[in-house]
């Protein structure tokens, strides 16, 4: 669906992306992952036929990104990651100039993205607050019910409900089909939402990695506190590391009923969770580019 | 051309399109109102004592004593040429180069229309806006004369002068634009317009006060707004609407043509 092919554009300042390659497939979402200053709202924007590619090209089901972005249009959700909206307009002057600029009268889904969201568009957007801008930003994106969605950090302002309502639209959109890339500083989000992500880092794209195998990947891990020294822990067969005196930590990968039943053995005085999250993974990569 | 987007121009800045054409308005009205054949040669006189160079840089040497060359004198040489500047200059690089620079921008290249669409769409409508600037003052001058002085008014002669000054402000307006489009730096783009326009007009007055300093009627293009010219509809007059015109439609055409060519970091 959405093919970019060693893209490469380098600005002035020798920032830029370099050589970018990755597909993201249509029904997908794809988280685009990295730290600030990165790439990614560049990578973006080629995505949007808004920048001229020093080499390379983005097609979308087959089509240019660029030259042919105008047909493209009709087809793709964007949300930036930098919001300005139009002086002297209220919310709903602006969904409905939006919607007339895509040829509606009123755009499909505005009123059911509206009411979702709870926003209220009577407001002059000057006077909206950040998180309110945000979900007038969502609402246009979403609107006009487009197959394609490319969200720039799209949760950013939103407070923790409305964050679980939007990523709840991610969710029901992938299940209809939609192609959505993400690009997000937010691990728990793209856990919960992304079939797979992208790490970007000074331009490049240093892996692609499958959620659904990173999760499988992450341990459970418990800190276990003992009554008296357990020297016989370390024969037991499970994963064990000694994190203070009498205090171990335990990793657990399926084998649960086992690390169970040798802690029972032993006198355990207290367990807490310590789960390794999928952050841990991307962190690794984050720091293991930067040690390069 | 969008009609939606053109809209959303007039609630955008149609209070400064009124509020110039009724600034412009006032001037006009009062001027056709107070002029007395009686007494244009006394005024006349009076700005004889006035040191020249002062007069002619103002733009009124000799203000005529009939009521077209009155009217032409005291509006077309300074107060015509000043506030429609000031007023391309507010105007022209709000149609694209401020939605650039803001991020605003993101909001009409995300959809189906085409920048050649929009950058048409702000075109017509900056020299719509300009246009209905110089309508209704040439409206309201002509009535508030047939009223005091029927008759008294050259009309073509004064239409001619009209026409040639709102295309000559359509080229400032063009030239103002086009930096705007630029893939410079707006605060940078607003610079040289502001400086370019600032100079135009120093240099328009300068050029009059002697010999030695006629040289920069060359280098601004406000000298096209010649009142003898446009009053007498002398033959030359067509060749300054020929070259005028087709500045200005070089310049909206590179417009375009930028517009749609650009990268936009936005």
């Amino acid at each position: 669906m959405i093919q970019v092919e060693n893209v490469t554009q380098v600005y002035s300042s020798k920032k830029g992306v370099f050589d970018l390659n990755f597909t993201v497939n249509k029904g997908e979402v794809f988280g685009y992952l990295g730290p600030n200053g990165s790439g990614k709202t560049t990578t973006i924007r080629h995505l949007l036929g808004f920048s001229n590619v020093d080499e390379g090209r983005v097609l979308i089901d087959g089509l240019d990104a660029r030259t042919d972005r105008h047909t493209l249009q009709q087809r793709i959700g964007y949300l930036p990651g930098e919001i300005a909206f139009f002086e002297n307009m209220t919310g709903k002057q602006f969904l409905l100039f939006l919607s007339h600029l895509r040829g509606f009268e009123t755009a499909p889904r505005m009123v059911e993205m509206i009411q979702l969201f709870q926003l209220e568009t009577q407001f002059s957007i000057k006077k909206m607050s950040k998180g309110m801008k945000q979900k007038l930003a969502i609402v246009a994106a979403f609107m006009h019910d487009p197959d394609i969605l490319i969200l720039d950090e799209p949760t950013s302002g939103l407070d923790p409900l409305m964050q679980m309502t939007f990523l709840d639209l991610l969710v029901a959109e992938k299940n209809k089909g939609k192609t959505i890339l993400m690009s997000s500083h937010i691990f728990e989000e793209v856990d919960r939402v992304c079939d797979r992500a992208a790490i970007i880092k000074d331009g490049k794209i240093i892996a692609i990695e499958d959620l659904t195998t990173l999760r499988s990947q992450v341990k459970d891990q418990l800190i276990v506190s003992f009554g008296s020294a357990v020297d016989g822990l370390y024969h037991e067969g499970i994963e064990v590391e000694q994190v203070a005196p009498l205090q171990y930590k335990i990793s657990i990968q399926q084998n649960f009923s086992h690390v169970l039943a040798t802690l029972a053995k032993y006198p355990v005085t207290s367990i807490r969770s310590a789960s390794q999250s999928i952050e841990h993974k991307f962190l690794h990569y984050y720091q293991e580019s930067s040690h390069e | 051309m969008n009609r939606h987007l053109f809209v959303l121009n007039i609630r955008q800045h149609g209070v400064v399109v009124v509020g110039i054409t009724a600034v412009l308005m006032m001037y006009a009205s009062i001027a056709a109102w107070m002029f007395n054949p009686e007494s244009a040669e006394a005024i006349n006189d009076f700005i004889g004592v006035l040191p020249e160079a002062f007069i002619k840089a103002l733009g009124f040497d000799g203000l005529g004593t009939d009521l077209t060359t009155y009217l032409a004198n005291y509006l077309f040489g300074f107060i015509y040429l000043m506030f429609p500047m000031l007023f391309v200059l507010f105007i022209a690089t709000k149609l694209i180069g401020k939605p650039i620079d803001s991020g605003s921008m993101v909001y009409l290249v995300a959809t189906p229309l085409r920048r050649t669409t929009i950058a048409i769409t702000q075109i017509i409508f900056l020299l719509d806006a300009l246009l209905f600037v110089f309508v209704v003052n040439f409206a309201v001058t002509y009535i508030v004369s047939e009223l005091r002085f029927p008759g008294m008014l050259d009309v073509s002669g004064y239409f001619m002068l009209n026409l040639m000054t709102y295309l000559v402000i359509g080229l400032l307006a063009s030239i103002v634009f086009f930096l705007s489009v630029l893939p410079i730096d707006y605060g940078k783009a607003q610079g040289i317009a502001i400086a370019f326009s600032v100079y135009a007009f120093i240099a328009n007055a300068l050029y009059k006060l002697s010999d030695s300093l006629s040289f920069l009627q060359y280098t601004t293009i406000f000298r096209f707004v010649n009142i003898e010219q446009a009053l007498q509809m002398e033959a030359s007059l067509w060749t300054s609407i020929g070259i005028v015109s087709l500045l200005t439609f070089a310049f909206l055409t590179a417009s375009v043509w930028v517009f749609e060519k650009r990268p936009l970091n936005i």
